[in-house]
């Protein structure tokens, strides 16, 4: 059975049990009703290639975390006022320096392999080839991150951050439409949004299901919504750069959006299932600023990440300038990202964007 | 401007909603009180017990923080004692124990910042009110076996300055809420006079009447008086609140209607209650978005200065300045045992300097600047008032200091505005600080938060 046959059989499937969009079964086209089909992001992770114990990427160890540092800055042998240690390192993850700090190494990985999209059309020097062998790979985080252990694939907050994924903050939702066939179309776009419902599960909670139904947040969820053209090739989308805000909430009211300039797609689809990786160039700023306001410095502390160190490393692997003021303010970056099929409700009046429509006015909204 | 009008209309119509009960008092359940003692409504808090004096009375009850916890133990004598802390306790991780405080040589204890409400001699327990002896060997009034102190913040009668239900619902116990925030001290005062289905939460709106499992409650703008019209189609996306059949009865605002035989709802000054079908959880309001259809307070909050505005933002309807720039409140408590205050102007401003300026005052004003009253504190009231500023300091200014910068203050906090926020709406200062702003830090001033705790 060939891949597109396979991949046609599991959408009929679907398309069966699960009131899931209907494709055709002669193996030549899978067209999706009304040409649109929604899916909702269940998993995000940090894309880092890595090897278990990181002596082949990380020979000079893992990185200290906010307790080691402050333990090397401010020994016991003196006694510290809190202006002088405590307060020195709250301001420094707010207001971090660029200045290179001695007593504060920060080991980059020297892997030669990354996970990634191809941002910018280019094989640079810098760039990384893939496990699958393709070339021309931009994410620098793999640098700065690779020896961090907040984003290794061992670490304890793995877990915590495809949770991120379930906060109601963070209901990423994409919608594909003008989708004239799934396994082959030259024109599609892709319309992100944030969505308004917990994501299907079965009954342990643990296993993602198609078929449910998002609404999309059209009063506060505007920034959010973005458009990416883009097309399939053998049943799977890869999409034009455009800039995204993507919401970053760490729980409840620990909100933030961190913004990346020039994001990419690339997802195998299926009918029931899109995985893959987001790719782009995240602002440096809006990090820092995320990873502080969504995580204390004692979350921080659990995988080791001392975020001003980290901010450093980021902009010494900088690869994006403002077009404004050609100041480096971004680095290319990839997330590995898994999501779910789902039934995308618009707000009447709302419909989905069209090829050559824009998104939805922030003016004409309405949640009636 | 017209996304500016349009959001503002919607904030502003859940805010007109409450305006519509502005002068409506929560009404509570009667208690005896010790001889002298009396129960206020604040505007800001509610009902709440005072002494003779008029002095709001608090709680501290232990909290458990990162490292270890502080407060008063039920039932036990006071912690907070007449001794000058001078270190940090480290509890709240990862910043370790004994670091000198930044006021150290200036403290003042906790006793001189908190009075305790010490008990006349002859002086009886009566109801929830008890007498515990302090370890100097007076007698200190408890409430509810937690010790009780007024607050060096209050200088007038009824004036609820040192701490806040905010967050707080009247089903919680002492000490629970607040997170990672510091061991806050709480207003106390009577309990709601409500039906056992329902609690009362604080917000910065007022004290927003809810189920009690959280769920909001609405009235719709179609019924009338003690008389549902929400038949058919309409009972479709609007749920009841059913009452029971019998013991409904001999609370003021409160009545039962008969939607049919046998079938009563509550009303609420005569609006029938209703929960919104659609609604995604505990704590979500989302019915106020359908026309007609608001959600219900036992008192609001005095009216913020009618220079500010509403803004829709990714997190909810934030108050903002008259350019449409989100206001922030800064939160500060020490890492010390005593837990003093450190978010008012004659506190330590050290905490706020990191934060918002690296340490530097100049940068702090270009950071997160403060909110000048341009129109001579017009709109006024017991929440919203105009204080004087030393821009260098961060201090009350001196009179007739001449750089003094008069500013809007949300109960004599001064409020700001974020430099990066670049249009209205934007909250990219929310959290901002350690503990998600609550311990060192920012929060936007939040009227609808969509997302709190969820």
């Amino acid at each position: 059975m060939t891949h597109q046959a396979k991949l046609l059989t599991a959408a009929l499937v679907a398309g069966t049990c699960l009131s899931a969009p209907v494709f055709a079964a002669d193996g030549t086209a899978s067209p999706v009703p009304g040409r649109t089909i929604g899916y909702v992001m269940t998993s995000e992770y940090k894309a880092i290639w890595d090897t278990p114990d990181g002596k082949l990427e990380c020979p000079q160890g893992i990185n200290n975390g906010p307790r080691e540092e402050f333990k090397i800055l401010y020994p016991e042998d003196k006694k510290w006022t809190i202006l002088e240690s405590q307060l020195e390192r709250e301001s420094e993850v707010w207001y971090p320096t660029l200045k290179p700090q001695e007593k504060l190494p920060h080991y980059e990985s020297i892997a030669k392999v990354a996970f990634g999209i191809d941002l910018n059309d280019k094989v640079d020097d810098n760039d990384y080839t893939d496990p699958d062998g393709n070339k021309g790979i931009d994410n620098q985080t793999q640098r700065a991150w690779g020896c961090t252990a907040n984003y290794r694939s061992t670490s304890y907050n793995l877990g915590a951050f495809n949770n991120w994924r379930k906060y109601a903050y963070n209901i990423i939702v994409i919608e594909l439409t003008d989708v004239d066939d799934l396994i082959n179309d030259t024109d599609v776009t892709l319309t992100t949004y944030r969505g308004m419902d917990r994501p299907m599960t079965d009954a342990t909670g643990a296993t993602y299901l198609p078929g449910g139904t998002q609404r999309v947040d059209m009063r506060f969820g505007k920034d959010f919504v973005q458009k990416f053209k883009g097309k399939i090739v053998d049943g799977v989308l890869t999409t034009e750069g455009a800039d995204y805000t993507e919401p970053s909430a760490g729980g409840g009211s620990n909100i933030a959006n961190v913004r990346y300039y020039g994001a990419r797609w690339r997802l195998s689809l299926t009918g029931e299932r899109a995985q893959g990786i987001l790719g782009g160039y995240m602002d440096i700023g809006d990090w820092n600023s995320a990873a502080n306001q969504t995580r204390s410095t004692h979350h921080q502390a659990y995988g080791q990440a001392a975020t001003p160190s980290i901010y450093r490393a980021l902009m010494r692997n900088a690869d994006y300038a403002d077009p404004k003021t050609g100041q480096m303010i971004a680095i290319s970056t990839a997330f590995k990202v898994g999501l779910t099929q789902v039934f995308v409700q618009h707000p009447v009046n709302e419909p989905a964007v069209s090829a050559n429509g824009t998104a939805p006015s922030a003016t004409s909204m309405s949640r009636d | 401007m017209r996304h500016i009008h349009l959001m503002s209309i919607v904030a502003a119509a859940a805010i007109c909603v409450a305006g519509t009960q502005a002068r409506a008092q929560e009404k509570y359940i009667q208690e005896p009180t010790p001889a002298g003692f009396k129960t206020l409504t604040s505007q800001v808090e509610g009902p709440i017990y005072a002494d003779a004096n008029g002095r709001t009375l608090y709680q501290w009850p232990r909290k458990e923080l990162r490292n270890g916890g502080t407060g008063d133990m039920k039932g036990a004598a006071s912690i907070c004692d007449n001794v000058k802390t001078t270190e940090n306790l480290g509890l709240m991780s990862p910043y370790p124990a004994g670091l000198a405080l930044p006021d150290a040589a200036t403290r003042k204890s906790c006793e001189e910042m908190w009075p305790p409400a010490i008990a006349a001699a002859g002086s009886q327990p009566v109801g929830k009110w008890s007498i515990i002896k302090r370890k100097d060997g007076r007698d200190q009034w408890a409430y509810d076996g937690f010790v009780l102190y007024t607050s060096v913040m209050d200088s007038k009668p009824g004036q609820v300055i040192g701490g806040t239900k905010l967050g707080r619902r009247s089903s919680d116990p002492p000490g629970v809420a607040g997170g990672d925030a510091p061991a806050y001290r709480i207003p106390i005062g009577p309990s709601p006079d409500i039906p056992g289905q329902f609690m009362v939460e604080q917000t910065l709106v007022g004290r927003q009447l809810a189920m009690l499992d959280g769920m909001a409650v609405y009235t719709w703008d179609r019924d009338a008086a003690n008389k549902s019209n929400c038949t058919d189609d309409c009972l479709k996306t609007w749920q009841p609140v059913l009452a029971p059949q019998v013991g409904a009865t001999g609370r003021d605002d409160w009545s039962v209607i008969e939607r049919s035989p046998g079938v009563k709802q509550w009303a609420f000054r005569k609006k029938p209650l209703y929960t919104y079908v659609h609604e995604r959880g505990p704590g979500y309001q989302h019915g106020v978005d359908v026309p007609g259809w608001n959600i219900v307070f036992t008192q609001i909050r005095p009216a913020p200065p009618p220079e500010f505005t509403t803004q829709d933002s990714p997190g909810g309807v934030v108050l903002a300045d008259s350019k449409g720039k989100t206001l922030y409140i800064y939160n500060c408590g020490d890492d010390a045992a005593d837990q003093l205050l450190c978010d008012y102007p004659d506190s330590p401003q050290e905490y706020r300097f990191a934060v918002c300026g690296g340490g530097s005052s100049e940068r702090c004003l270009k950071t997160f600047p403060y909110v000048v009253a341009a129109n001579g504190g017009k709109g006024a009231n017991e929440a919203w008032s105009v204080v004087s500023i030393d821009p260098v300091t961060g201090h009350s200014a001196k009179p007739g200091q001449a750089n003094a910068l008069q500013v809007w203050a949300y109960r004599s906090r001064p409020v700001f505005t974020f430099v990066r926020d670049d249009r209205p709406g934007s909250i990219r200062a929310q959290n901002w600080g350690e503990f998600y702003g609550q311990r060192n830090g920012y929060k936007a001033f939040f009227l609808r938060e969509e997302f709190q705790g969820r």
